[in-house]
């Protein structure tokens, strides 16, 4: 398991690297003169030049990078063009918000798309099964945004319910969750479609199994058959989603945390891309990149652990 | 009854000159004004930012040497008085006695002095404000409340360029410009009490306010992105006022009880003819394209109520201004004659039918539409156009630095309510806008240039109106360098509960001015 460990680890660091090359690559990818547009159109030729030497930007490509990986060596992002402060700063004082609605939004998903999966493979064919099957395609056909916005007029203009702006505070507070609801639900729906189709046809499998049919020769209760021998053995794909459903979850948060005006890396990266503050991209992006590998890992870990043939292989 | 409080309700409204409802009434102090604005505030300190959402702040918490009425005319602020000399060149200005910052220490000229060279002395990308003051060559400080400004040149639009704000000179000196911008001290209407980068800025009455005491104890700024977003907001309650709504809300926010301000926003978008090549550089292919387009179809089309038709660079709100001779100037749409021109301009061995045209725009929603129209309209009449569409980097770089020639369009917003702003920019070959986007620096622009320096150099209102007019017959109705398309109006969402507040046709928004003291009722 060490060994295991010690293994992903090494691969870790030429991934990120990777994704930070290409992340250095962005701001020399950007059609036209990105220094241009920073400075405005009312400043003159010799000004964009004497920003272009501030930020370094005259210098070699190779060398302009080696100083990027020297400074995220140091755990420095760079400063933002708008902002005074280190990209890091920035990058860290919004990642919580968005850990936090990508974690209640999982719990969310996982909360009903599993008992609802379990249902729907359980009277397979039935009502329950077709219900279940139209609000997950319902769900995952909805755009984010747009379930966001008809949440947001329901809850906060017609019934003025639930606040639809901002964080309320932290999450043991009653603040905290009434401003957590919407942003959450919008973004679990999606989520919770993915589980819930997941769930139901693993669990159709499972029960298809010989060992279930003894179980259930055995005389055991139908509760016991499906959490004690069907769930667990689903477990292990849930797991892997869950995993790639967290990556998903902070990447779409872009479009929710806008809506939402949720104070988090998604919506720090659509105000550093329409203030044109490169450094800030750049940061926010190695950031989710950086997550999402260390998602990846973690979810490869749990496997080891609920799959006891994968250690040894 | 019902008819009866509604009556007594309509007798107790009026509405103010700039078209802001007013209650007549006792204004009730206390509360707190929530403005969701289209983007962030990046920075507290007046001389180190230069774009709109910053000078919302900027506005409460500092004071500006001069400011602006209602009608844009420059009235006393921090200075009380102003002399010129004779030759345009040296501005001496009284500073009011008895004006102290926040912390309690008193402005005098030192600090005005002071907060001129912060602009003038750092590198122009610091502040972004220095081609606004760039024609001042020295600020003496003559005694405690006497500031003079020699100028490079003889530069009356002065006024404009002396509206900065005033920053404490101990203060900034102590604290340095990084720890200022994250505290600043002013002697504007309201303080710093909490700023969450990116998030929210919120300001406290400042009890030390001189001009006179501020109604609200709280002004809170939070930038909202998104148009639907910022809006539901506005209906929810959750602000109480919205700097832009999107135009297909206005019926919607109306009807929910809310009050909304359509009003011209000194800002001017166009078609332009880059001066680098043939056609381009034809009056008579000018006019053909003008000819072709329906731009009264065009602004309804893409702006709806949120734009006014624009015959000329010169905003509502600004002068010299003729509309009724401009309109009459300007060619009336009419394919048949656009098709007739460009027969002619084939035969006089111009272009050819096939000579491809480029309508350039950058990616945006309204400039993509613009942009489609127009090739449309060119298409319909026979001309070979193209639609290019560039990233807005792509675009900015693209326009200021090659030398294509090609259909673009842009819009502008004069950095002052002055005349000189809108034309020198525009159309002065030294401009960046006019010299290398326009691509006058191409072409003979020396009888236009000399005009406007003309008009930047004399003092008497009179002379320099009858200048601009000879400008504005020029490069408008002679070269028909632009377009002119439309003025696009600034749309502001308030809720029912504030009152006399001012949303200014220029970047920021004050609460309280000699005229205005904006208050929330209960």
């Amino acid at each position: 398991m060490a060994q295991f460990v010690a293994r992903r680890i090494a691969f870790l660091i030429p991934t990120v690297l990777g994704v930070a090359f290409l992340v250095f690559l962005l701001l020399h990818l950007v059609p036209g003169d990105p220094v241009r547009v920073m400075a405005g159109a009312d400043v003159s030729e010799r000004a964009v030049q004497e920003l272009r030497t501030k930020l370094g930007l005259n210098r070699p490509l190779l060398v302009q990078f080696g100083y990027y990986l020297l400074g995220l060596l140091h755990g420095d992002m760079g400063t933002s063009l708008r902002f005074d402060d280190t990209v890091t700063s920035l990058v860290l004082a919004r990642f919580p918000a968005t850990l936090e609605l990508a974690a209640v939004s999982l719990a969310l998903s996982l909360a009903a798309g599993i008992p609802l999966g379990v249902v729907a493979a359980f009277r397979v064919r039935s009502v329950w099964d077709a219900a279940c099957t139209t609000v997950s395609l319902l769900g995952a056909a909805v755009p984010v945004f747009w379930l966001g916005i008809l949440l947001a007029y329901l809850f906060g203009v017609v019934l003025k319910w639930l606040p639809i702006t901002g964080r309320g505070g932290p999450l043991w507070t009653a603040a905290g969750w009434a401003h957590i609801v919407l942003p959450a639900v919008s973004l679990a729906v999606t989520q919770l479609a993915f589980t819930t189709r997941l769930v139901r046809d693993r669990m159709v499998e499972v029960l298809g199994m010989d060992y279930v049919r003894s179980a259930r020769a055995k005389g055991l209760s139908e509760a016991r058959v499906i959490y004690h021998h069907s769930l667990k053995n689903a477990m292990i794909l849930i797991v892997a989603n869950t995993g790639l459903q967290l990556g998903y979850l902070l990447g779409g948060s872009v479009l929710t945390e806008t809506v939402f005006v949720w104070p988090g890396m998604g919506r720090l990266a659509v105000q550093a891309i329409s203030g044109r503050d490169f450094p800030v991209v750049q940061g926010v992006t190695l950031a989710f990149a950086a997550s999402f590998v260390l998602i990846n890992m973690v979810v490869d870990m749990c496997y080891m652990w609920l799959d006891p043939r994968l250690r040894y292989a | 009854m019902i008819r009866v409080i509604a009556l007594v309700c309509l007798a107790a409204v009026a509405v103010s000159v700039a078209g802001v409802p007013v209650r007549v009434g006792a204004a009730e102090p206390g509360g707190t004004l929530r403005v969701a604005l289209t983007s962030d505030v990046v920075k507290l300190d007046p001389h180190r930012a230069n774009d709109c959402f910053s000078t919302y702040v900027f506005d409460e918490i500092f004071d500006t040497l001069v400011a602006l009425d209602d009608h844009l005319n420059f009235v006393p602020h921090v200075a009380e008085s102003w002399q010129a000399a004779p030759d345009g060149t040296v501005w001496t200005f009284k500073i009011r006695k008895g004006i102290t910052f926040s912390d309690g220490s008193p402005l005098t000229a030192k600090d005005v002095a002071f907060s001129f060279h912060r602009i003038l002395d750092v590198p122009e990308a610091v502040s972004g404000k220095l081609s606004k003051v760039n024609m001042i060559a020295a600020v003496d400080v003559v005694d405690d409340s006497t500031v003079r400004f020699r100028l490079k040149r003889p530069y009356a639009p002065f006024l404009g360029a002396a509206r900065q704000h005033i920053t404490p000179q101990a203060v900034v000196e102590r604290m340095g410009d990084e720890a200022f911008n994250r505290a600043p001290v002013g002697s504007g209407p309201f303080r710093l009490r909490a700023w969450r980068k990116g998030e929210q800025v919120t300001l406290v009455r400042n009890d030390r306010a001189w001009l006179k005491k501020p109604n609200l104890d709280s002004v809170v700024f939070r930038p909202i992105e998104d148009g639907t977003s910022r809006t539901l907001a506005l209906l929810a309650g959750e602000v109480d006022m919205v700097d832009s709504l999107l135009p297909q809300m206005i019926d919607r926010v109306r009807s929910g009880g809310f009050t909304v301000i359509i009003k011209p926003n000194l800002f001017y978008q166009y078609l332009g003819f880059r001066q680098y090549a043939s056609p381009y550089t034809n009056v008579k292919f000018r006019v053909m394209v003008q000819q072709a387009i329906d731009v009264d179809r065009l602004v309804a089309t893409v702006y709806g109520r949120g734009g006014t038709r624009a015959y000329s660079p010169v905003e509502p709100g600004l002068w010299p201004r003729d509309e009724a001779a401009w309109k009459a100037a300007t060619p009336k749409y009419d394919p048949a004659r656009a098709k007739a021109l460009f027969e002619e301009l084939i035969k006089d061995g111009v272009m050819t039918k096939d000579t491809p045209i480029v309508v350039h725009v950058s990616q945006n929603t309204d400039t993509q539409k613009i942009g489609e129209i127009v090739v449309t309209s060119l298409k319909q009449i026979g001309v070979n156009a193209t639609l290019k569409v560039s990233e807005w980097t792509a675009f900015l770089d693209n326009v200021i630095n090659s030398k294509d020639g090609e259909i673009y369009t842009l819009g502008t917003s004069p950095a002052q309510p002055d005349p000189d702003a809108v034309y020198a920019w525009l159309f002065a070959t030294a401009s960046n806008n006019g010299g290398n986007i326009l691509g006058l620096k191409a072409v003979d622009n020396k009888a236009v240039d000399d005009l406007i320096a003309r008009a930047a150099a004399t003092t008497d209102r009179r002379l320099r109106e009858q200048l601009y007019a000879r400008i504005n017959q020029t490069v408008i109705f002679d070269q028909r360098y632009h377009v002119p398309l439309v003025y696009p109006n600034q749309i502001v969402g308030l809720s029912a509960k504030v009152h006399d507040p001012i949303p200014m046709p220029i970047c920021g928004s004050w609460m309280v001015t000699s005229q205005h003291n904006t208050w929330m009722s209960r």
